[in-house]
């Protein structure tokens, strides 16, 4: 059964050549060499590591502009609010959770700033809104972020 | 290899046919490209800038000529009421091209020394989600007018 198999996809011989196949991988080298770079490549010239989680959807958006620095990553997603990637609350009742992280981030950014030249408090903030947010919490979500000095917004959408 | 006292390498010393294994290459370059496909992200991510309400005027900044004001109702149509040197309401329906196009040809106008619009604030009712808010902020981002967000309560 096996040599019946082995003639079957053996190549056949000329004669006076040996039975010996090498396979020709250096093609295959190349594309994987090119693959890998261009993985590589959009790997590094993202600023920002912008991910949303798997539950939110954020909506199509036409005539966007390209990524900006770092800011503060906010994300209204499906089950609630989360800073940095970090749940911080449901959708109801979160003002008061909200303002605490606000506070601690701020805090946060103020010491780096102070320490490093090289870095700007500029209250820049990035928001990942699920296109099915309501207005009523984006407008409470955004009363937040500015009183804690985050005025320039960024709203993260697709590109078509 | 053999250099002879001149220091040129001698004929007989070079090996015939040199082949260099590359299948452990193979196999980190997959392992590789496995690892990135899985981490990487596929989604192109545009951005729209805002300000929050009396947060973006400069000091000494002069008021528009023209307020623009858009207001998103209900995820399908957009308010769009001038005040000062030209003034009017107007509202466009986002699910119809033709209206679609009316809003930006406004929008283009109202940008236009003559009316002297300079930002738009924008707001929706409570209930409007966040898609027809991004598609508005598309137009708007498209007329590059400066737009602020927020919750400007005079609209009934």
């Amino acid at each position: 059964m096996r040599r019946n198999q082995r003639r079957l996809f053996q190549k056949k011989k000329p004669q006076g050549e040996s039975g010996l196949m090498s396979l020709q991988i250096t093609s295959m080298a190349d594309i994987f060499t090119i693959l890998l770079v261009f993985l590589l490549k959009g790997i590094s010239t993202d600023a920002l590591a912008i991910a949303p989680s798997a539950g939110t959807r954020l909506p199509l958006g036409h005539n966007s502009t390209t990524i900006p620095d770092t800011a503060l990553q906010v994300e209204l997603g499906e089950a609630g609010i989360l800073i940095e990637k970090e749940f911080v609350a449901g959708y109801r009742d979160f003002e008061g959770a909200l303002s605490k992280r606000l506070e601690v981030e701020r805090k946060k950014q103020d010491l780096i700033a102070s320490k490093n030249d090289a870095v700007k408090n500029d209250g820049q903030v990035l928001i990942l809104s699920d296109s099915k947010v309501p207005f009523s919490t984006l407008k409470r979500v955004l009363k937040a972020l500015s009183a804690y000095g985050y005025s320039d917004v960024k709203f993260a959408v697709v590109r078509p | 290899m053999i250099a002879d006292p001149q220091g040129a390498l001698t004929q007989s010393s070079l090996p015939q046919d040199v082949e260099v294994n590359i299948t452990p290459v193979i196999d980190c370059f997959t392992v590789l490209i496995t690892f990135l496909l899985a981490s990487a992200s596929f989604l192109s991510i545009g951005f729209f800038e805002a300000a929050t309400p009396g947060t973006d005027i400069a000091p000494g900044a002069q008021e528009p000529l023209t307020e623009l004001h858009v207001r998103v109702r209900d995820g399908k149509t957009i308010e769009l009421r001038e005040k000062g040197k030209k003034s009017g309401f107007f509202t466009y329906y986002l699910e119809n091209p033709e209206s679609v196009r009316n809003f930006r040809a406004e929008l283009s106008a109202a940008k236009t020394p003559a009316v002297g619009a300079t930002r738009v604030l924008l707001s929706a009712h409570d209930k409007t989600d966040f898609e027809a808010i991004a598609a508005t902020m598309g137009y708007l981002n498209e007329a590059s007018l400066p737009v602020v967000i927020g919750d400007f309560g005079d609209h009934p």
